[in-house]
């Protein structure tokens, strides 16, 4: 009984769970050249509280690993031979408070060495909300324990400065597909030319003769070096049969402004795939 | 030119002359305009959001305790929104301890957790083990029009049977890379 | 000697309707030197960067806000009517709409420029304004974006008019 009366007060001080914490950001690649020489990035807190925010810069790239995902490498102490802006591009404020519903500009300026050539130059903007901490307390004469745990988050988008003439290319190879499980697997390997990354968009579309494929997928596509990503297809809803898998890469992206994506000339392939019947 | 046409002419343009003056005229003041513009960028965002703490609320020493990424009150929840079917890379920095008084600690572990397209965390979506490693997805949708991704998170909770009471937290952090770009 | 005639006739013609033009339209002498309010742009009203499902407001007084100088060059005082055509969306190239509101004190009138002495008032109704002699006064705009959650990104834009009758 002593417990329970224990319990039950610690109960009574603890505070309800936190509401949501977090920021927006905006945009999620931000691109800037010698004219500007800074950029700027948006931040809003949707939430009731504040919320406090700490930027930074780091090198990073999008790679794939052996079953085609996408993740982010990144290198804390990349080489001098890479195109890393991270030291030289500095955030300001670097530390701030966003109030709740309101918003804050955080500028970007750039501080290249005189010696860069023509080129991109990447890092990643690295920006990490804390909401307030969780409020944890216990009379001194209580038998219990109480245990929480608050969730930051962190987000991290792209930063690309771009110096004299930059130009992008991309080469498509080893187009396959397979069956795995419930999808449709559409893998192609991809390695980048020029001295920019390419920025643009991997559709996919699996046609069984049909004049309208039968499903379509489009993701985008990010390759600084070579990526080798695949794209799942929902097979569930496909009859059994010969499918052609058609894969296209442009530069259509409504998600960035347009005149800031380098173009190429669209690459296809295809390749065939059959569906089995379901065992 | 006929006569005719000279005197119509010169009729016609004193008379259309006058009629212009005339409706003008009395009017005190020329109606003048002037001309801005209303302009806006909207901006193609992402926003990640710890919508639910880890709450494992009273723990007895001794007894472990769990929270299933399926409890909806008590299960840690973000939310992570932007446009449709972004690819992101999520991965998460997770603590091995809480800190409680006087130093003392205790032990989390058997981290489980569930992502999905819609807000459930029972079925549509799939479960993973969370860690520092990522796993890629995409944002539900399709580009330009608004995306979403819920991530439910879960643990287990392990105290000695002589810890020391008190208060016990600590944080986990959802780092959400977009890796379209 | 016919063409002497019909300039005769021309010119009689003329000179007798010359005092009746005079007599209608006798402002029209002065009309050409008619009191007038110049319109002129300052600045565009300018919302920025925005956020899809995040609604922004430019107050009035606002650095953002849009503005217009009405310059009265005479030499006495003059009342004019104040009238906005006011867009009820911004729009991209590609035809995607975003809304946008005005409300009641969206609007401002300065009789000297200055946002000390602005009055605010509706856009959306006929605003009677006083201006000085010789002097240059100001309006002031500003407004309210919706953007929905899904709106689609890119630069918007819309044409706000302001005519002074």
């Amino acid at each position: 009984m002593k417990l329970l009366r224990a319990l039950s007060l610690v109960a009574s001080l603890i505070p309800a769970a936190l509401s949501a914490q977090g920021v927006l950001v905006a945009p999620t690649g931000i691109f800037i050249d010698p004219r500007t020489h800074g950029g700027s990035v948006e931040l809003y807190n949707p939430g009731s509280d504040p919320v406090e925010v700490s930027i930074s810069t780091a090198f990073g790239y999008p790679v794939t690993d052996s079953l085609g995902r996408v993740t982010l490498h990144m290198e804390n102490a990349p080489a001098s031979t890479v195109p890393s802006s991270a030291s030289w591009i500095d955030a300001f404020p670097r530390r701030l408070v966003v109030p709740a519903h309101e918003r804050r500009t955080v500028r970007l300026l750039a501080r290249p060495p005189i010696t860069l050539r023509d080129g991109e130059y990447w890092s990643r903007l690295v920006v990490e909300a804390k909401g307030g901490q969780i409020a944890l307390q216990s009379p001194s004469d209580s038998m219990g324990l109480h245990v929480g745990l608050t969730l930051d988050v962190r987000t991290i988008v792209a930063v690309f400065y771009r110096v004299g003439h930059v130009s992008t290319g991309l080469t498509m190879t080893d187009a396959r597909a397979h069956v795995a499980h419930d999808s449709v697997d559409v893998c192609a390997s991809f390695t980048r030319h020029g001295n920019a990354a390419f920025l643009g968009a991997l559709h996919v579309a699996l046609s069984s003769g049909a004049r309208t494929p039968a499903t379509a997928v489009s993701v985008p596509l990010a390759v600084y070096y070579a990526l080798a990503p695949c794209v799942a297809i929902p097979a569930r809803s496909l009859a059994p049969g010969r499918y052609v898998a058609h894969l296209l890469v442009d530069t259509d992206r409504s998600d960035l402004q347009r005149t800031l994506l380098l173009p190429i000339a669209p690459l296809r392939d295809s390749v065939i795939v059959t569906v089995p019947s379901p065992r | 030119m006929s006569r005719t046409s000279l005197v119509a002419r010169g009729v016609v343009t004193t008379a259309a002359m006058a009629i212009a003056f005339a409706a003008v005229g009395p009017s005190p003041l020329a109606a003048q305009t002037g001309t801005i513009n209303a302009t806006a960028t909207v901006l193609q965002p992402i926003t990640i959001t710890g919508s639910n703490d880890l709450q494992f609320g009273n723990v007895f020493p001794g007894v472990n305790k769990t929270v299933d990424y399926t409890d909806a009150t008590n299960a840690g929840k973000f939310t992570v929104g932007g446009d449709g079917g972004a690819q992101v890379a999520v991965s998460f920095t997770l603590p091995t301890d809480l800190n409680g008084p006087a130093g003392s600690t205790l032990p989390i572990s058997t981290w489980t957790g569930y992502y999905n397209t819609t807000n459930s965390a029972t079925s549509g979506g799939a479960s993973f083990t969370p860690s520092a490693t990522s796993f890629n997805t995409n944002l539900s949708g399709t580009t330009g029009s608004p995306g979403s991704l819920y991530v439910f998170l879960g643990a287990t909770v392990t105290p000695a049977v002589n810890q020391t009471q008190g208060a016990y937290s600590n944080t986990v952090t959802m780092t959400v890379a977009y890796t379209g770009s | 000697m016919r063409d002497s005639r019909h300039s005769i006739t021309s010119r009689t013609l003329r000179s007798a309707l010359l005092p009746l033009m005079i007599l209608v339209c006798g402002a029209g002498s002065t009309h050409a030197k008619a009191p007038t309010v110049q319109v002129a742009r300052v600045q565009d009203l300018t919302f920025g960067n925005v956020f899809p499902g995040v609604p922004i407001t430019v107050p009035l007084t606002d650095s953002r806000a849009g503005q217009y100088t009405l310059v009265n060059g005479t030499g006495r005082a003059l009342t004019v009517q104040l009238v906005f055509v006011l867009p009820s969306t911004l729009a991209t190239g590609g035809g995607a709409l975003m809304p946008v509101q005005f409300g009641p004190a969206s609007a401002g009138f300065s009789a000297t420029g200055s946002l000390g002495s602005m009055v605010p008032f509706d856009p959306s109704i006929p605003f009677t304004a006083t201006i000085a002699a010789k002097t240059t006064a100001r309006v002031f705009l500003g407004g309210t974006l919706q953007p929905t959650g899904g709106q689609a990104f890119g630069s918007y834009t819309a044409t706000i008019t302001l005519t002074a009758l």
